[in-house]
């Protein structure tokens, strides 16, 4: 991050819903998850590939086995999978979609006359919205889940808005509430890796009980 | 007045408390207590009348938007987080739960609800938010509830989920506190870890889940 630069992250709708499920735990030992992630606007495909190698990993941790597929290409296991061990195929094989886009690009053009006007003290204000796509399938292409997260970021450059929030994260705010450093960064993993491991869950327990009713889907 | 708010947040939108995002004067904590939303000039004021300069008849300058933040009831952390979850979702959850029974065709019946939650409180909030939305789609809903002996409860208890739901249906059907006339809908968390509810109907002693 750049000197003289503040990001905060503001989640707007869905990304900051509580959860229950732990992301650290093995939630999800009975899961084969076929992943892909799409590239957009927000992000492109290197960008998109690298969002769906963490996310892989996520649920990898969480005890699933993950299969990434590559945008355009065949399907395959995640870098990070270990060699199976056991042969038998895992009873739940879901689907998850991945694809984020950008909306609402505001640059604010008159905070960057009074930025230059005020010789830096005043802020230049820029902002985006993005939104995290997600849809989870089961094996058959029963839609499971579908879901949009959205958030927001804001960006303020210059000498004004940079000293009173280093002042402050020095002083006054706990470590939760800090937003130099690599604070936006964490905020925003923490909440999307804790939506999708929710929503997975959901999803996983959706397919057992579709399962059980036996084709009255 | 407007324009000295409007240059404030110009100047310094970081210390002006109308920006819902974290700030000198907005906490962390704060913002997440918001749920925000970008909309078009004309929902907003749809929304809100009143509130917003209207457009002029010749249009304006520029092109204007809206984010309508809309303060959380209560506090994060006042209830437990899968209860706040299912709590917060639960207007949808049972409209769109009453339209799915409403498809099953069994306008004749009269609707007993039955609520399975690990507290008690929601369990009650679950009921009765049920009830009002099959009422709300015409349909007959009763206060009954199906009753079991102390022996069932204590067979029931001990099977799974997936078994258990059909085996109490069927004892309901057995025992006459489901009787022919009527029919159970049942819902229920499957699990302490997630956020959504499931449910299932009974009818005749046949158990069939819905979502």
């Amino acid at each position: 991050m750049s000197s003289g630069c503040v990001r905060v992250y503001q989640p707007m709708s869905g990304l900051h819903r509580p959860i229950v499920v732990d992301p650290g735990a093995a939630n999800f030992t009975d899961l084969d998850l076929t992943l892909r992630c799409t590239a957009g606007n927000l992000l492109n495909r290197v960008e998109s590939r690298e969002l769906c190698r963490k996310v892989g990993l996520l649920f990898e941790n969480q005890g699933a086995r993950v299969h990434i597929v590559a945008e355009g290409g065949a399907s395959g296991p995640s870098e990070s999978e270990e060699p199976a061990v056991e042969e038998e195929p895992r009873p739940i094989a879901l689907s998850l979609d991945l694809s984020a886009r950008k909306e609402h690009v505001s640059r604010h053009p008159m905070s960057w006359v009074f930025f230059a006007m005020s010789f830096t003290l005043a802020p230049g204000m820029a902002e985006h919205s993005f939104i995290q796509d997600l849809s989870i399938r089961d094996d058959s292409g029963f839609l499971l889940a579908s879901e949009s997260l959205e958030g927001r970021l804001v960006e303020y450059v210059g000498l004004g808005p940079w000293a009173g929030h280093k002042l402050l994260d020095a002083t006054v705010r706990s470590k939760e509430e800090r937003v130099m450093g690599e604070a936006m960064g964490e905020d925003i993993s923490a909440d999307v890796y804790g939506q999708l491991s929710q929503i997975l869950f959901n999803a996983k327990i959706a397919a057992q009980v579709l399962d059980e009713a036996g084709g009255t889907r | 007045m407007n324009l000295l708010v409007l240059v404030a947040q110009t100047l310094f939108p970081y210390a002006v408390r109308t920006d819902p995002a974290p700030g000198l004067l907005r906490s962390k904590a704060e913002s997440r207590s918001l749920h925000c939303e970008w909309l078009s000039l004309s929902e907003a004021e749809r929304r809100q009348p009143g509130r917003l300069t209207p457009v002029r008849a010749r249009g304006d300058y520029a092109e204007r938007e809206v984010m309508l933040c809309e303060q959380q009831l209560l506090a994060a952390g006042t209830r437990a987080p899968g209860e706040d979850a299912i709590l917060a979702s639960l207007d949808a959850t049972v409209t769109a739960l009453a339209n799915r029974t409403d498809s099953l065709g069994l306008d004749d019946r009269v609707w007993m609800v039955e609520a399975n939650h690990p507290s008690a409180q929601v369990a009650s909030k679950i009921a009765f938010a049920t009830k009002n939305a099959l009422m709300g789609g015409g349909l007959r809903v009763t206060d009954r509830s199906p009753t079991l002996s102390a022996g069932d409860v204590d067979v029931i208890t001990r099977l799974g989920p997936e078994e258990s739901y059909a085996a109490a249906c069927k004892r309901y059907a057995d025992n006459g506190s489901l009787r022919p006339g009527d029919a159970l809908l049942a819902v229920m968390v499957r699990d302490r870890r997630e956020t959504a509810l499931h449910s299932g109907v009974c009818t005749e002693g046949n158990w069939a889940w819905l979502r």
